[in-house]
């Protein structure tokens, strides 16, 4: 019976692989590309922990010095710059009256903001029944830091009943807003505006039944935001 | 690795912009330092005292008692900062116990004492009225924290528009009843939407004349002053009166006093019958009244001058030194205007030294009430400034309500006229 004759090995068979010797074999592995070159360190990882340290303590250092400094700095909360509330930062002058239409009172009021940051004037209302009011334009209106904006006030008589024209303290109510604040401050404009007030309450009341309204009550105040 | 890489970049930015923000911090505050660091080492030599006038005691004397400490504050700021060069600030302090006869005798003993250059107070517009010409005929200057009367300042005649300077040595921080009564009567008809008032007062110089300017303001408006009457101030019982008021049919009370009798007549009108809300001006604002009207003061208004100190980042450091200095009692209603007041008189003294070449000058008293109309400064209550009848440019005065048991902002109003 023929059968498969075992390869012969040594001389005169045919020669195979070269084998490792007996303990020198190794599993083939794919070998990645060699890394490149890296720069050698400036510092260890010691020196670096070393400096960090030192820079740490440089910034605590500096940061007491400059509390033993200014005391009365880091004590107080409010920093220098903080922005004052609106009622502080705004200062409000009755320029004059200005032409208006009938029965209605116009004035110029001059809105100053003495703050380092943008003040809204969002609204302006005054208290008597029977007066409305409008500002002409658009509302709100932005007074930059250190700056003066003009606003124009409608005063719209509704009806004279309610609205005394012998009064020698009126007021306005504006509505302010900053960033750190929104409040509704009574801007009470002085002699002045009470004068001109009165007199243009008597021109629009006086020839009527004051206790007729001079005009129609419908027109509502004009929303302002 | 790369995390200890992150964290020495990190630190090397934070070294260098803190050390950049120092720089240029300390750049502004050197050269906003004013002089007082410069001068540290010349020692005070010249006694300069502030004198003050208050009711120390009494039934006044949780006002009076934080008059006293804010000028006895300021002083003590102007020396530690030895703001004045060559000068030492003391106070000397006197109780009128709110008693007009007993403030004449504090003018005329202030006067007397000649290291006195300028006064601070009184708390009292009855008091001041019998101090104002005491210290005029000496030229001491005054400087009153809280009188509120307009006739202190415009004369009797103001009310015609005749305004006349009564007095050159009178001056005040706290703005006056003109603005304060008819303020009050716009605020009560237009806003709170009363229009029938029972006006009661306490026939004091204070109480009589603001409950005057609020009912004609009140009137003018369109409201109705359904009754009048008049207390004494100590009264204990007030159950007529609020009967009247009951039966009157008013929808408030305007109440021209104190609080020491405010707080009972409140209490007093609810339990008669009388349900309606108690205004006054700022000789009720205080905590007494709350506690004296014994739980019935809730929804009581009151009107009071300046805004609320926690809306004044000028006031920060005056509360600050204040609770620093550990006053007992507390800086109250008129605490920062006393402290303004105390201060325009130091400005005034540091005018004079520095327009005497830098020596305190003998006549120092008349110096001080020269240069006192012209100080400006920014102080706990804002600018500082007199007008040509001593009264104060900085007049805003805030509506308080009781709620909740203690004194809250309603609103606030500015006079720009």
């Amino acid at each position: 019976m023929a059968g498969e004759r075992a390869p012969r090995s040594g001389p005169g068979g045919f020669l195979g692989p070269v084998e490792p010797g007996e303990g020198t074999w190794a599993p083939l592995v794919l070998r990645p590309a060699p890394p490149p070159e890296r720069p050698p360190r400036l510092l260890s990882r010691r020196q670096k922990y070393l400096l960090a340290s030192f820079l740490l303590l440089l910034v605590l250092a500096l940061t007491v010095l400059r509390a033993a400094n200014y005391p009365e700095q880091a004590a107080n909360s409010p920093p220098p710059q903080a922005v004052p509330f609106p009622s502080q930062a705004a200062r409000f002058t009755y320029v004059g009256p200005v032409p208006g239409g009938p029965e209605t009172f116009a004035l110029e009021l001059a809105v100053h903001n003495t703050g380092p940051g943008p003040l809204d004037v969002l609204e302006v209302r005054q208290g008597y029944r029977g007066l409305t009011v409008l500002v002409p334009g658009w509302l709100p209106r932005t007074v930059p830091p250190g700056g003066t904006v003009s606003l124009r006030v409608d005063l719209r008589v509704t009806d004279c009943s309610g609205a005394p024209a012998d009064a020698t303290f009126p007021f306005l109510d504006v509505t302010l807003r900053n960033t750190r604040a929104m409040e509704t401050v009574s801007q009470i404009l002085g002699d002045s505006y009470a004068r001109d007030l009165s007199a243009a309450l008597h021109s629009a009341c006086d020839h009527t039944d004051n206790r007729t309204p001079a005009t129609s009550t419908e027109t509502p105040d004009k929303p302002v935001r | 690795m790369r995390k200890s890489s992150l964290l020495v970049v990190t630190i090397a930015v934070t070294a260098a912009l803190t050390l950049s923000a120092c720089g240029s911090r300390g750049g502004k505050s050197d050269s906003g330092a004013d002089n007082a660091g410069a001068n540290n080492g010349n020692g005070g030599s010249t006694k300069v005292v502030i004198g003050i006038d208050a009711p120390i005691s009494g039934s006044l004397s949780a006002l009076g008692l934080g008059i006293r400490n804010s000028v006895e504050l300021a002083t003590k700021q102007a020396n530690a900062k030895n703001y004045v060069p060559g000068v030492t600030f003391s106070i000397e302090a006197k109780d009128d116990q709110a008693n007009p006869t007993t403030g004449k005798q504090n003018a005329t003993a202030l006067v007397d004492s000649k290291g006195v250059v300028g006064v601070v107070g009184p708390l009292n517009s009855s008091v001041s009225l019998t101090m104002q010409k005491v210290f005029d005929d000496a030229k001491l200057a005054q400087v009153s924290p809280a009188n509120t009367s307009p006739d202190l300042s415009l004369g009797p005649d103001w009310g015609s528009g005749k305004f006349t300077r009564q007095y050159q040595s009178y001056f005040r921080t706290a703005t006056t009843d003109v603005v304060q009564g008819k303020f009050a009567a716009q605020y009560l008809y237009n806003d709170a939407k009363k229009t029938k008032v029972y006006v009661i007062d306490d026939k004091k110089t204070y109480g009589a004349g603001l409950a005057a300017i609020f009912a004609d303001e009140f009137k003018r408006l369109g409201g109705t002053v359904v009754g009048t009457d008049h207390i004494n101030p100590g009264d204990k019982d007030f159950s007529a009166i609020a009967t009247k008021v009951a039966g009157a049919g008013a929808d408030s009370v305007y109440y021209g006093g104190e609080y020491p009798d405010a707080g009972p007549l409140s209490d007093q009108l609810k339990k008669g019958g009388a349900k309606v809300p108690l205004f006054g001006g700022d000789g009720i604002y205080d905590p007494e009244f709350v506690k004296l009207a014994n739980g019935n003061g809730e929804g009581d208004l009151a009107t009071s001058v300046g805004v609320p100190v926690e809306e004044l980042d000028s006031a920060k450091e005056f509360v600050a030194n204040y609770a620093a200095a550990g006053y007992k009692d507390p800086y109250a209603a008129y605490g920062g205007y006393s402290y303004d007041a105390a201060w325009s008189i130091i400005e005034a003294v540091k005018a004079a030294v520095e327009h005497n070449g830098g020596k305190v000058p003998s006549d120092l008293r008349t110096k001080v009430l020269t240069e006192l109309g012209k100080v400006k400064f920014t102080g706990v209550t804002g600018p500082v400034a007199f007008d040509e009848y001593g009264d104060t440019t900085n007049k805003q005065l805030t509506v308080y309500s009781v709620q909740s048991g203690a004194w809250k902002k309603v609103k606030s109003g500015t006079y720009s006229g």
